[in-house]
């Protein structure tokens, strides 16, 4: 259920650079993302924020050029953005309203004429999971609620992209997982590429397939998710049910570095390509493994690896 | 080792609205996570641990008094709360000092120790002129952090401390209550992200709906969840190898193939049996294994399974 | 029974206009502004007042018409008031430009004048729901990440404020000028009676451009929506009492009240001091009463400060736009 046409780019950015007074927030993003699920990470101040807002129309730009699919944002930005959905960070909504008006409203707003707007807008309430609570007044909405709401009052207008900034923030882990879990099928199931600015690099090795670092205000790493695993091979999480020092033991022998870690698992780091010769160790010492889980921090380690590069380059 | 903090049977009621129903738990020194949904009454138990709520019923000690009206042992207890409520017009030391000043400390050494604390908790000297209304979210928590730590506390309260640094700040702060811990304080954390406090706590007490449902390191509350299903995953490069393999050794009750994933998941008959050969299955199928995962292992399926 | 598919689908269908997404927001403001009760039971008496005006409308056409049932009313108490009356109303009658014109332009000016704080009243009632909510609830990063711009967003909140003082002012204006005229005896009464409609709708267009364009400001000062209502009734009540005491002291103080540049305005406009001297001068006897007012008077009449009153408004007016542009901003 893809849609008819996607644009063979999502973002295109060529030398876009944003000033605020002295300082600079973006300096020369030069971007080709092509559609699917997009994490964007980076330091606080880095930019990402700076980005969707330049992206979005929401802060003019001060020199380059930016394309959201593929039109030019400076030029055709209320046309593009009948295409785009956005989530802020912040608690944002138009006020006076019950939920199913409000995103009624926001419908109509993007241009959906109203019966469209008015059923459309149920469907994505129900899409979300909201129940009847789209009759009450959003002054009156638990964190959770506010957060589907946002989502619906994204995609209510059939986006073919969606920026989502900080979408998991306040929610419970429950909450956490039913709102992911909804990103996630927007681009798997329903071909709306999504972009995920967030701080919690589980939930964006969760959803995205592509990430993009930025730091300083430069892009420092655009890649996929895969790729960036791959490159981190050689390590992995070890859950046994019992004889975690016996392991221990047998790692130190192998010359393999190895640490326990609070939750009870090892992190054994046995520098291959696959898990067999870690396997091979535990037959060895009749060890079953509960879990095996590789490169668990490949994203976090990816990511201090390319701020330690920024920082140490002029 | 004694517990830090002891509730014996403790409730707390808001007129008719229940905030905690008889909850009884010990926290051992250390770090501890608390999880539970919104409402469950984690901001209730907070506020009774640091002396802002009287119980209902029941009692609460830390360090074996009860905290309510009790200057002294407050003086060992350090809290940051959720909110970020800081005074706007200051600027950090101004603050800590002032801080500093109520706990009874002289001036050299409420400086010195602000200047210290601030540096502990890694909050950049560039901003340390600037007033807190101009601060971002992380450094505000990082301020956060230093009042609750000024006095030198055995015990600190931590409500959502990494709400809104980034990657490399949450590693930061992570380090630091490692290092806090390390040095003998006692550290309670309240958050709602799963992953963070697995990687941090080795004990976790879980509630919802003001009743305490697990409590203890994370081994043992995985040990007590006796009824999970068996169900593994396993992402090699020959699915398929590996399925006909298994289950011509009759090991499997049922299974899922994803060639395009490359992954497997399949539901064993008997679990010791199965964990008696699994390495050897897996070795004698001869794929290359890249992940072996189970459905019911995580801080997160710990807590889906007790809070449902 | 074959399921359907409840699960999310894509929307192919013509998108509105730039317009019409124009006019959802201005629709959506002024059903905001509505559901207050204020508000609605000031339209109530805005209009109520349309009705008692096309009432003294044809009160006033009757006057002038011979043979009226106000002769004959008037001749009930005194033969003699009688007679002077029927002198009077043919005089009136054969000189219609003085007659309807003249009395027409009269009173639209007062009741203008008397819908003017009923309007001021409405849009302080409205004022929240215009910027003031928006800001507390950032509502504009929403509106700035839809298929609109800030500025359609401004046009759209201008256009509410200028559909509410529509429905205090321009709608009960324009409903009495119909209804008093229908009324009339006869047909004439349209035509001479459109000096007083031209007065009205040019003094009316003006004053609710800058009436919105000042309330938007003010909305725009603060996002606590008791703040900017108070702030709205404060300058209106600051400024209507300190405009007769700065008279007497600093005069150019009387500038900074909004009310008093406007009725400024009216007198520009409508030009009272020409209909007095035209009634001095032509009609008979009624004139030679009117020669009796002082000088002072008919200076006042003739709008003398509105040189300031334009200066100020505009002025006004920039401030207001100066205002919005700060404070409306996506966050």
């Amino acid at each position: 259920m893809t849609p008819a046409m996607l644009a063979p780019t999502v973002i295109e950015t060529e030398a876009l650079c944003k000033i605020y007074g002295t300082q600079r927030a973006l300096d020369g993003i030069n971007l080709c993302v092509a559609p699917g699920a997009i994490g964007l990470l980076g330091p606080n101040g880095a930019g990402k924020s700076t980005l969707m807002k330049c992206l979005l129309q929401l802060a003019p730009i001060t020199s380059g050029s930016a394309r959201l699919l593929g039109r030019e944002v400076g030029r055709e930005g209320r046309d593009i953005r009948k295409r785009v959905g956005y989530t802020p960070e912040q608690d944002c909504h138009i006020p006076g309203m019950v939920g199913c008006e409000y995103v009624t409203y926001c419908a109509q707003l993007c241009g959906l004429p109203f019966q469209a707007a008015r059923q459309r807008a149920h469907e994505m309430l129900d899409f979300v999971g909201m129940g009847q609570e789209r009759y009450r007044k959003i002054d009156t909405y638990s964190t959770g609620m506010k957060q589907r709401l946002k989502l619906a009052q994204a995609i209510v207008h059939d986006p073919e992209v969606v920026f989502l900034d900080e979408p998991t923030n306040g929610l419970d882990p429950k909450g956490q997982t039913q709102i992911l879990e909804l990103v996630s099928s927007l681009w798997r199931t329903y071909g709306i590429s999504v972009v995920v600015s967030s701080h919690l690099l589980h939930d964006v090795d969760r959803i995205c397939e592509q990430i993009i670092i930025i730091a300083r205000g430069k892009v420092l790493v655009h890649d996929t998710l895969e790729k960036l695993k791959a490159r981190k091979r050689g390590a992995a999480e070890v859950v046994v049910a019992a004889g975690q020092e016996e392991l221990q033991a047998a790692c130190r022998r192998q010359q393999w570095p190895c640490e326990l870690l609070p939750n009870g698992h090892l992190k054994v780091e046995h520098k291959a390509e696959s898990l067999n010769p870690l396997l091979a160790l535990l037959h060895e010492l009749k060890l079953p493994p509960l879990e095996v889980i590789p490169s668990p921090n490949a994203l976090e380690e990816t990511f201090v690896q390319a701020l330690e590069m920024s920082h140490a380059a002029p | 080792m004694s517990a830090i903090i002891q509730a014996r049977e403790l409730s707390r009621w808001y007129g008719i609205v229940m905030g905690l129903n008889n909850v009884s738990f010990e926290m051992e020194p250390g770090l501890t996570g608390l999880v539970g949904p919104n409402g469950a009454g984690k901001s209730t138990l907070l506020q009774i641990i640091t002396g802002q709520l009287q119980p209902s019923s029941g009692r609460l000690t830390v360090f074996g008094e009860a905290p309510w009206n009790n200057p002294r042992l407050l003086e060992h207890l350090g809290f940051c709360p959720e909110g970020e409520a800081l005074p706007r017009d200051l600027r950090p030391l101004d603050w800590l000092r002032g801080l500093a000043y109520l706990a009874g400390l002289g001036r050299q050494e409420a400086t010195r120790r602000s200047e210290a604390i601030l540096d502990k908790v890694k909050l950049p000297r560039e901003h340390w002129s600037k007033r807190m209304a101009q601060y971002s979210k992380g450094m505000k928590q990082r301020v956060k952090l230093a009042q609750g730590l000024l006095h030198e506390p055995r015990l600190l309260v931590l409500d959502e401390p990494m709400n809104g640094l980034d990657p490399l700040g949450r590693q930061e702060m992570a380090a630091l209550l490692k290092e806090l811990a390390a040095d003998g304080v006692s550290i309670l954390i309240s958050s709602h992200i799963l992953a963070e406090l697995e990687a941090l706590c080795k004990n976790i007490l879980i509630l919802n709906w003001g009743r305490i449902l697990a409590s203890g390191s994370q081994k043992e509350i995985r040990t007590d969840l006796k009824h999970w299903s068996e169900e593994l995953s396993i992402q090699c490069d020959a699915p398929e190898k590996l399925a006909r393999c298994l289950f011509d050794a009759g090991v499997l009750q049922g299974f899922d193939l994803d060639p395009e994933d490359g992954e497997l998941r399949i539901r064993v008959k008997d679990a010791p049996v199965f964990y008696a050969r699994w390495t050897g299955l897996l070795l004698e199928s001869g794929v290359t294994v890249h992940a072996l995962r189970s459905q019911s292992r995580s801080l997160k399926n710990i807590y889906d399974k007790v809070t449902t | 029974m074959p399921l359907h598919d409840i699960s999310y689908q894509h929307w192919q269908g013509t998108h509105l206009t730039l317009w019409q997404r124009r006019l959802v927001i201005a629709r959506n403001g002024l059903n905001g502004c509505l559901q207050t009760k204020p508000m609605a039971q000031v339209i109530v008496v805005c209009w109520g007042a349309a009705l008692v005006m096309a009432g003294l409308l044809f009160a006033v056409g009757q006057l002038l018409v011979a043979d009226s049932i106000i002769v004959h009313w008037v001749g009930n108490f005194n033969p003699q008031l009688q007679t002077f009356a029927a002198f009077l109303t043919t005089w009136l009658e054969q000189h219609p430009q003085i007659s309807v014109r003249t009395t027409q332009n009269v009173l639209f000016h007062f009741f203008c004048l008397y819908l003017m704080p009923l309007s001021i009243f409405a849009l302080g009632v409205a004022i929240p729901s215009l910027i003031t909510r928006d800001l507390a609830s950032n509502a504009i990063t929403i509106y700035s990440s839809k298929a609109v711009s800030l500025g359609d967003y401004l046009l759209g909140k201008f256009s509410t404020a200028f559909a509410v003082l529509s429905l205090t002012w321009l709608g009960p204006v324009c409903a009495a000028w119909f209804m008093g005229n229908l009324m009339a005896p006869d047909w004439r009464f349209f035509w001479h009676s459109r000096l007083a409609l031209g007065h009205a709708l040019v003094y009316g267009l003006i004053s609710m451009i800058l009436l919105s364009l000042l309330a938007l400001g003010v909305s725009a000062l603060s996002n606590k929506e008791k703040s900017t209502p108070v702030l709205w009734y404060m300058w209106w009540v600051v400024g209507g009492v300190m405009a007769p005491i700065a008279r007497h002291t600093q005069p150019w103080l009387r500038h900074l009240s909004f009310n008093y540049d406007l009725d400024q305005l009216a007198l520009a406009v409508f030009r009272p001091a020409v209909d007095l001297r035209i009634a001095q001068d032509n009609i008979p006897i009624l004139g030679q009463m009117l020669k009796s007012i002082r000088p002072e008077t008919m200076t006042a009449l003739s709008a003398p400060a509105i040189g300031g009153a334009v200066l100020a408004l505009v002025i006004m007016a920039a401030a207001a736009c100066l205002i919005i542009r700060t404070r409306v901003k996506p966050t």
